[in-house]
């Protein structure tokens, strides 16, 4: 009878730490846990293709070089997932008008970025550290580059249905809004990338993080309508005219 | 190498404000914190001065870099007197000069925060109509909406951290001590600010460092006859 039970509590025992191993395996629960192991980090030599690797499975390597103060070495290669992921993908948005959009789609894009990541910077380096955080400017910068870095991968994992229908669809509103669509879901998974940094990182609250989201987000909408026509045909480079994106965006639709 | 240990210091003087776990320690070691507080005031308050005075002429931006850290410094030290008495009455076991350093690092906190906030709020004049286009009311009042946000966001988070600093001094009085700190801020802050007027420049006015007469009048009677002037 004894024996029984103990076979019963130890079947017990084997299929909860068995739900245990399912559910950190579970994609839903890879919250990033630096206790996995600490020690992990990338070779200097790591190509780019581990790095990407590294950015999509196992983030938590990641901010272990960030707490190091030594992802350094692998900002050069993040800078250059971003920037090619970007550029590849504004030549899609260029495709979808032609003639001079191939060429001056892809660096509104990624200039556009770029300035809104750096007038957002100092903000979300105070709001990170009023959360809790001890980070320094270069270790979040670290941690921007990388959740940028998921952006562009994201971005690129897009290209093909972009491209479907970029050659499907006339109308620009609708354009516009696949195109948005696609932005919104990428800057979703690279923000929450950055957000998990923070937390593990931090003090775990991410309140601020989300409240800088906000701020990013206007500032980027702003930014694509003040470096507009991207999409559109156009004979000018950029518009003179000054309007908000929501007045922009109004207009549009009217 | 001694160059790169002061910008360390200055990251960790940041960070250090910015966390509130940390700020009652801060608080009894004192090690020139004042002049630390006073210079985040300085920079932090110029810097978002000139962001509010440059959609009007550059000229305003230079004047509201000087008068907006002016109004936080002289709020801080016109209410120190009081403030230090309110804290003591209220049973806080602080002296005056703690009650004065822990006000000072709350107003350089919300200079930080706004600092921060001065490359969004300079993006945001690159888009407003000029001051001498068609839309230059609309852009005023847009202008005036978003720098109230900023400064009511600024000034909340500013106010939380004065509050968690102020719960582990003072226990359950916190909440009185800071409603007390704050009436008396906002009182004569007020105040202040109209005296040192303008601060964003209204569209028709000349561009000047004060305006005619700053001490005629106060914040209060402007206030009551705008009352008087919409009820009756």
């Amino acid at each position: 009878m004894n024996d029984d039970k103990h076979i019963n509590e130890s079947n017990q025992t084997d299929t909860t730490q068995e739900l245990k191993i399912i559910e950190n395996d579970h994609p839903i629960n890879t919250k990033p846990n630096l206790s996995k192991d600490p020690t992990r980090t990338l070779p200097k030599q790591a190509t780019i293709m581990h790095l990407i690797d590294t950015l999509l499975k196992e983030p938590y390597i990641l901010y272990n070089h960030v707490k190091r103060n030594d992802l350094h070495t692998h900002l050069s290669k993040l800078i250059l997932i971003f920037t090619v992921c970007v550029f590849a993908y504004g030549i899609i948005v260029g495709s979808f008008s032609g003639q001079i959009q191939w060429i001056s789609a892809p660096l509104k894009i990624f200039f556009g970025t770029c300035l809104t990541v750096l007038l957002c910077f100092p903000s979300l380096y105070i709001l990170s550290s009023l959360s809790g955080t001890d980070l320094r400017p270069t270790q979040m910068f670290a941690l921007l580059c990388g959740s940028l870095a998921i952006i562009g991968i994201l971005l690129i994992g897009f290209a093909p249905i972009a491209f479907v229908f970029t050659f499907s669809i006339n109308a620009l509103p609708f354009m516009g809004t696949i195109h948005l669509l696609v932005w919104g879901v990428s800057l979703y998974f690279g923000l929450h990338w950055l957000t998990n940094g923070i937390a593990e990182l931090g003090s775990g609250n991410t309140q601020m993080i989300r409240i800088w989201a906000v701020i990013l987000l206007v500032t980027l909408l702003q930014m694509s309508t003040t470096l507009r026509p991207i999409l559109g045909q156009s004979d000018i480079l950029l518009t003179a005219e000054k309007k908000f994106f929501l007045a922009y965006w109004f207009d549009l639709l009217s | 190498m001694i160059r790169q240990k002061t910008t360390n210091n200055w990251e960790a003087i940041v960070r250090e404000i910015c966390r509130a776990q940390t700020l009652r320690p801060w608080l009894d070691s004192d090690s020139g914190k004042l002049p630390v507080c006073l210079m985040l005031i300085i920079i932090g308050g110029a810097l978002y001065g000139a962001s509010l005075g440059i959609w009007r002429s550059p000229l305003q931006a230079v004047f509201v870099a000087i008068k907006f850290p002016l109004l936080l410094l002289l709020t801080a030290f016109g209410t120190s007197l009081i403030n230090g008495m309110l804290a003591q009455l209220l049973r806080a076991q602080m002296n005056f000069y703690q009650s004065l350093l822990a006000v000072l690092m709350s107003f350089a906190l919300l200079a930080i925060l706004l600092a921060s906030f001065t490359p969004l709020i300079f993006f945001l004049v690159w888009h407003l109509p000029a001051m001498d286009s068609s839309g230059q009311v609309d852009a005023h009042r847009i202008f005036l909406l978003v720098n109230v946000a900023v400064i009511a966001f600024s000034g909340t988070l500013a106010n939380l951290q004065l509050y968690h600093m102020l719960k582990q001094i003072c226990g359950t009085r916190s909440r009185q001590i800071l409603i007390a700190w704050l009436g008396m801020n906002l009182f004569l802050g007020a105040q202040l600010s109209w005296n040192l007027r303008p601060f964003f420049g209204t569209p028709g006015l000349p561009v000047t460092f004060l305006r005619d007469n700053p001490f005629d009048g106060s914040f209060y009677e402007a206030v009551f006859i705008l009352i008087q002037r919409s009820v009756l």
